[in-house]
């Protein structure tokens, strides 16, 4: 693991050249505007930048009295993606285990992923919507592929494994030892307040035993049943595929949310989901049950809290949570 | 002050049982912000508020209750009571049905304007007369903290209600003002406003947040949702949010009550009320109509006459 | 990290000519597809999506057995927008194939085992597939005794009537067809699957595996019969149907508690249905 830290000048001029390539997430626009350059694209979701909102799969056309379907090569420029790391626990722990399983492996996703960058820019001033300690995340966290780069007293702290990527470490100066302590320090602070303040191991099985409780009805009533929440979310990720255009055309991916009436709809005219109590359910269920319990314990959700912030009702996810939490163990 | 009074009426009428619920406004754990809430026993009735972030439109949540026997108590200021009163006219609930709760209403707060005014401030720091806004105690001029729709709003006070609270407003925001809503686009030539309207259409991602605030999207089905035939594709290309949000708009057509709670509703911060704003006031031009102000004229859209203006017919 | 990037796009499907069309009733039909001489991978249970270009992509079992080389055949019931586009195709048109998807019947708990199938309607169809691989020439010595108990509404509601006459034909099973409804036609027996069930088959519930499928009203009452007649849940296996659209576990559209219906199903045993919500 190479550290370093680097003046403020240092950094912004490596932003600037690599601008064009730069996207950066509305969160890090945000909370730290002077690393945002004239030229870099910022992006309102930060699956934005690998799970497109609507994405071609392949053509279709019709020619010589038959069908013929053509695969579309996908294929991404080398770019670079500033997120906090709550966003980006998103996409190493969620959405690359979704869209990037060995021998299932979506290829569009993963040519962007393979050319793209990380860089991770440690959050110093959480908002009151932020829950990532609640699920296992912190502010500080960061994966060794990527660049960490946290505010340091007047400069900025670098830390990655892939330096070679990366080449602002080439400026880095060394830290010295009281500074080292001092992140450890800072570090070592973040995950203890995780661990206390994670959601217990019992949580994804116990939500799952109160499946037929009567507070949902409750929790749910307020739900508009539209798909902001799902939209915004950077670990939301379901998806719709359909064909676009009768003799020639392709098929169709664009996002989904499991929030819409038509969602499990069967063909038959049976939905199994008829009522925004049985969505709300599911939604909850899904980031903080369903998941874990297929994910080794992985909850489905960062605590960005970004759908708290956005929902047109303020409906919470972070309440409900903890509200039916407190139900667990309470059953007879 | 109006809180202590909306909560007793919110208690005297479930302990009289003259109504099953209510459904109003309720704080929640972020400082400027309530959310929509239903209540059905009278120690419930404590978490009412009534406050310039009460935004959501209430009578949005009457489609739930349209084939049951529940008798509701709602909330309405002047916009929703609009709203109220197209649901009557459209036969989607019965009056008797309804207990309205009257709030004037001199406008709502917006959050970025707020945020930009007064980035430190906490609830406590302002007050809400019904003459104005106060903070720390000095007057402060609501054309800088209100809602753009708030800025235009023509009725403040509710047009039909059972009791209101706080006293009627006497003068509304557009005598005062004198905007009109859309004269940033009106001045704007038809290429400026396609270049600028397209830019808003890159930025939907069709949520439909706005729709699904709206009380008068009461669709079981809505078009951009039929796929027996597909109207609009679901991508949100900036060509199918176009089709979706003008088809919306003509739906809503004669019927937009311009409460801005589409636009509250937004997480991507489009000026989408601008769009049926505008063709409600065309319509307020050619028709003299205006939605939800009565219950006698009949809406434009659903109604032949002889004399209806056609000078677009060359 | 390491991306597995074969660069093969997992949705891109194979076009496949249609050989033959069987009408079996009045809304559901059999299609016969001309693998161009390479034998289908799958193994009973599994699915495929069907892609019709232009209208789009419906998940269907696999009616043949893997054991029917250079065939794949499907039986489909005319429900919506793709199944109606599927039913207007032709002889030598060509369809969209992607899979095979979602488990399979456990072969391997089967081998060696008594087998009681009981189908209603098109249920019969993802069975048809395991039942014509256990009866198999090379296969049919893996298991014991085998019985099927096949009904539908009415005679015209019969599937695979084809092939029924073959089944009735074999003296290595034993086979019972029921209709709810006769007709002038009909001359046999006449009762609701799970009353035939009771009132014909005795056999030790220890002893035998049951793999039933059907409309959703036929399963519950079946399984009520089962149970009644001492069969234990994880004895009992069913496939499920759900509304699904990748077929890989991506799309979250068939997510029922911890399982995918595409991936972790659609076969499915009642002790593990027993333990999920009844979103299906």
């Amino acid at each position: 693991m190479n550290s370093g830290k680097v003046t403020k000048n240092d950094l912004i001029q490596w932003l600037r050249t690599h601008q064009k390539n730069f996207l950066v997430t509305e969160k890090v626009a945000h909370h730290q505007p002077e690393l945002l350059c004239d030229q870099s694209k910022e992006i309102k979701n930060i699956k934005e930048a690998l799970f497109l909102p609507w994405d071609k799969l392949f053509n279709y056309h019709w020619e010589n009295q038959q069908w013929n379907v053509e695969n579309i090569q996908p294929s991404a420029s080398p770019r670079f993606l500033m997120a906090l790391p709550c966003e980006a626990r998103a996409i190493y722990e969620v959405l690359d285990r979704v869209f990037l399983q060995p021998s299932e492996t979506e290829s569009g996703y993963a040519a962007r992923r393979q050319g793209l960058k990380m860089v991770i820019i440690g959050c110093i001033n959480p908002e009151p919507t932020c829950f990532c300690h609640l699920v296992g995340g912190n502010p500080y966290w960061t994966h060794p592929d990527a660049l960490f780069i946290l505010p340091f007293h007047d400069e900025y702290y670098l830390e990655t494994n892939q330096s070679e990527q990366f080449d602002i470490m080439k400026k880095g100066t060394t830290l010295n030892k009281s500074e080292k302590e001092e992140i450890e320090v800072l570090r070592k602070q973040m995950k203890e307040k995780t661990n206390q303040e994670k959601l217990p191991e019992e949580v994804p099985q116990g939500l799952y035993d109160l499946f037929e409780d009567q507070e949902w009805e409750d929790l749910s009533w307020k739900c508009l049943n539209c798909g902001a929440c799902t939209y915004l979310c950077p670990t939301c990720q379901c998806f719709d595929m359909n064909a676009e255009g009768r003799l020639k055309g392709f098929q169709l991916k664009t996002w989904d949310s499991c929030m819409f009436p038509k969602f499990t709809l069967h063909a038959s005219g049976h939905n199994p989901r008829p009522t925004f109590k049985e969505r709300v359910r599911q939604r909850v269920l899904h980031k903080f049950s369903y998941f874990p319990l297929r994910e080794e314990g992985r909850y489905g959700c960062v605590g960005c809290g970004k759908c708290i912030e956005i929902c047109p009702v303020n409906w919470n996810i972070r309440e409900a949570v903890e509200r039916m939490v407190k139900k667990i163990g309470n059953r007879s | 002050m109006f809180e202590s009074i909306l909560i007793d009426i919110a208690k005297k009428l479930l302990r009289d049982k003259t109504v099953d619920l209510i459904i109003g406004y309720g704080s929640t754990h972020y400082p400027f912000r309530t959310e929509p809430i239903v209540i059905k026993q009278e120690d419930q009735a404590d978490a009412l508020v009534w406050n310039p972030f009460c935004g959501n439109n209430l009578a949005r949540y009457l489609k739930y209750y349209k084939n049951t026997q529940h008798k509701i108590a709602l909330m309405v200021k002047g916009c929703d009571s609009r709203a109220v009163q197209v649901l009557l006219k459209e036969d989607q609930i019965k009056r008797d049905r309804l207990y309205l709760i009257g709030l004037s209403c001199p406008g709502l707060v917006n959050h970025e304007k707020l945020q930009k005014q007064f980035p430190q401030a906490s609830p406590d720091d302002f007050q809400w007369k019904e003459t104005g806004w106060f903070f720390h105690g000095e007057q402060i001029d609501p054309g800088l903290l209100l809602e753009e729709t708030c800025l235009r709003c023509r009725y403040p006070n509710p047009l039909e209600y059972d009791q209101l609270i706080g006293e009627p407003q006497t003068t509304s925001p557009y005598q005062t003002y004198q905007k009109d809503y859309l004269d940033p686009i009106d001045d704007l030539s038809p290429e400026e406003r396609w270049d600028r309207w397209s830019k808003e259409m890159t930025k939907c991602i069709r949520c439909y947040a706005c729709r699904n605030s709206c009380p008068l999207c009461y669709c079981q089905e809505c078009f951009a949702e039929s796929t027996q035939p597909q109207w609009v594709s679901p991508a949100a290309t900036p060509s199918d949010n176009f089709l979706f949000h003008l088809v919306r708009t003509m739906h809503m057509a004669g019927r937009c009550v311009e409460c801005g709670a589409c636009e509250r509703a937004c997480p991507v911060s489009i000026p989408i009320a601008q769009l049926p704003l505008k063709v409600e006031a065309i319509i307020r031009e050619q028709f003299q109509f205006e939605a939800g102000t009565d219950q006698e004229s009949a809406a434009p859209l659903l109604t032949y006459r002889e004399n209806d203006p056609g000078d677009f017919i060359k | 990290m390491a991306i597995d990037l074969e660069n093969k796009n997992i949705y891109l499907p194979r076009l496949f000519r249609i050989m033959e069309i069987i009408p079996e009733t009045s809304d559901i039909k059999t299609f016969r597809l001309d693998l161009e001489g390479e034998n289908s991978s799958h193994l009973p249970g599994q699915f495929a999506e069907l892609f019709v270009p232009g209208v789009g992509e419906a998940p269907i079992s696999i009616t043949s057995s893997p054991t029917q080389k250079g065939i794949l055949e499907f039986s489909i019931k005319r429900t919506g927008l793709v199944t109606s586009a599927i039913h207007r195709l032709n002889s030598n048109d060509r369809l969209g194939i992607r899979g095979p998807y979602g488990n399979t019947f456990p072969i391997s708990d089967l081998t060696g085992q008594n087998l009681l199938f009981i189908a209603g309607g098109i249920g019969l169809a993802p069975l048809r597939s395991l039942i014509n691989y256990v009866l198999d020439t090379e296969k049919r010595n893996q298991f014991k005794k085998v019985i099927i108990l096949y009904g539908a509404r009415s005679p015209q509601d019969l599937v695979f009537k084809w092939e029924l006459k073959k089944w009735q034909m074999r003296d290595d099973i034993t086979f019972l067809l029921t209709v709810d409804r006769g007709d002038d036609q009909w001359k046999g027996t006449v009762g609701l699957v799970p009353n035939v069930l009771k009132e014909n088959i005795q056999v030790n519930p220890l002893e035998w595996k049951s793999i039933i499928c059907g409309p959703p009203i036929m399963i519950k009452f079946t399984i009520k019969a089962l149970l009644e007649m001492g069969f234990q849940p994880p004895d009992i296996i069913t496939t499920l149907e759900m509304r699904m659209k990748c077929g890989l576990g991506k799309c979250g559209r068939c997510n029922i508690g911890p399982y995918y219906v595409c991936k972790d199903g659609p076969v499915f045993t009642y002790q593990q249905l027993q333990n999920i919500p009844e979103e299906y």
